[in-house]
């Protein structure tokens, strides 16, 4: 568990009075909202913490019983005090944006202190709970169109994840979120993508890039080679005099284009000559004709 | 078409302890859009998370609305780039 000095949150002395704290506290609040900051999660970490600084430094009882304990807040006798005086409330989420805060958010400290739950004045809220989930999926989950069972919040949820979708892409599913608490709509579901990397394959939108090796004479002299795509293995000619990091673009064999039935990117395939670095007596023999010849 | 549901600014000023000539004013300035039937005053669904957060700027973090007119341009600005850094993410991955 770890102690917060929550004068230091809000940078103001362990005598300031409540309208400078309510001041101190407006300040931060304006410039670490979630609301102000989307997707910061260094801005909502602090957020908590000065919300958290907050309530205990702005009710007058929280405040003395803090200034009381201070530190030593682990002695076991006014912690059993401290949970006797007050006892538990009911759990509500507090903040009820986007990133709906948790609980268990707040700190040990906190919880420790004053019996757990938030002491906070609940928000008057009429939409449910915004939910955000994470769905981690391989390249070629996303190449076809498919359905898929989520688990959020202890709920099966059957989603469709259209072909193409990208890393960090996020699609909202309506009133999949949090019930309203006052008879209004329910809250959406937000599950953002996140596409492992763990393929040959490297993909930019729906075009996809891939390096594939060639043997030296192949390059010098022309030939063909056999290359992974996506959907299958496909012959290449490759041409005579063949530098490495040529491109060659096979048109429509990349991904699938993001809601645009049987559209496709292309593969870009990047050549690299490999040079061998060992050989055999005939070989070596071979290559020193060369090089007599070309001199 | 995606479903148009209107909510009954009443219900909502009812919920959020707030005067319905607060909504009235709001939708004057051009902050959030409302819809008048039959002398009836309704928010559409779609605007209730912004009203939302309007009233949190307005009421909790002592912003005007002026302030909160130019925090929704910024932040629709915000939300631009942060697309454009992923996708610019996405592309450098390709090098990485």
């Amino acid at each position: 568990m770890q102690f917060i000095d929550y004068y230091k949150v809000l940078g103001i002395s362990k005598n300031t009075k409540e309208d400078a704290i309510k001041k101190a506290y407006r300040k931060l609040a304006r410039k670490y909202h979630p609301d102000l900051n989307p997707n910061d999660k260094k801005a909502e970490a602090k957020f908590k913490e000065i919300n958290e600084a907050n309530e205990v430094l702005s009710h007058p009882e929280n405040r003395k019983k803090y200034d009381k304990y201070g530190e030593n807040w682990k002695d076991a006798e006014a912690y059993e005090k401290a949970k006797q005086q007050r006892p538990k409330q009911s759990r509500q989420n507090t903040y009820n944006g986007q990133q709906g805060f948790k609980e268990e958010n707040f700190s040990d400290f906190f919880e420790s202190m004053f019996g757990g739950g938030q002491q906070q004045r609940q928000r008057a809220t009429y939409r449910g709970q915004d939910f955000n989930a994470e769905l981690h999926l391989d390249l070629m989950d996303v190449y076809k169109t498919h359905k898929r069972t989520l688990t959020v919040n202890g709920k099966n949820i059957r989603i469709t994840i259209p072909a193409g979708v990208t890393n960090g892409q996020t699609i909202k599913i309506k009133n999949y979120g949090g019930k309203s608490p006052a008879n209004g709509p329910k809250g959406d579901l937000y599950i953002t993508f996140i596409i492992n990397k763990d393929t040959t394959f490297h993909r930019e939108g729906p075009h996809v890039y891939i390096t594939q090796e060639i043997p030296l004479l192949t390059a010098i002299l022309g030939g063909s080679q056999l290359i992974k795509t996506i959907n299958g293995t496909v012959k290449l000619t490759v041409k005579e005099g063949t530098q490495s990091g040529t491109k060659v673009k096979l048109k429509g064999k990349g991904f699938p284009k993001y809601k645009q039935e049987n559209t496709f990117g292309d593969l870009y395939v990047t050549y690299k000559v490999v040079v061998p670095s060992t050989l055999s007596r005939k070989q070596k023999e071979l290559y020193q004709e060369l090089e007599k010849l070309e001199n | 078409m995606e479903d148009y549901i209107l909510i009954s600014a009443q219900d909502f000023c009812l919920s959020h302890e707030v005067r319905i000539e607060t909504v009235q004013i709001l939708s004057d300035y051009g902050l959030i859009k409302t819809v008048k039937r039959e002398e009836t005053f309704f928010i559409p669904e779609n605007q209730i998370k912004r009203l939302e957060k309007i009233l949190v700027f307005n009421n909790e973090l002592d912003i005007n609305l002026e302030g909160i007119e130019t925090i929704f341009d910024l932040l629709e600005r915000i939300e631009g780039m942060q697309d454009h850094i992923l996708q610019l993410e996405n592309k450098l991955q390709r090098f990485l």
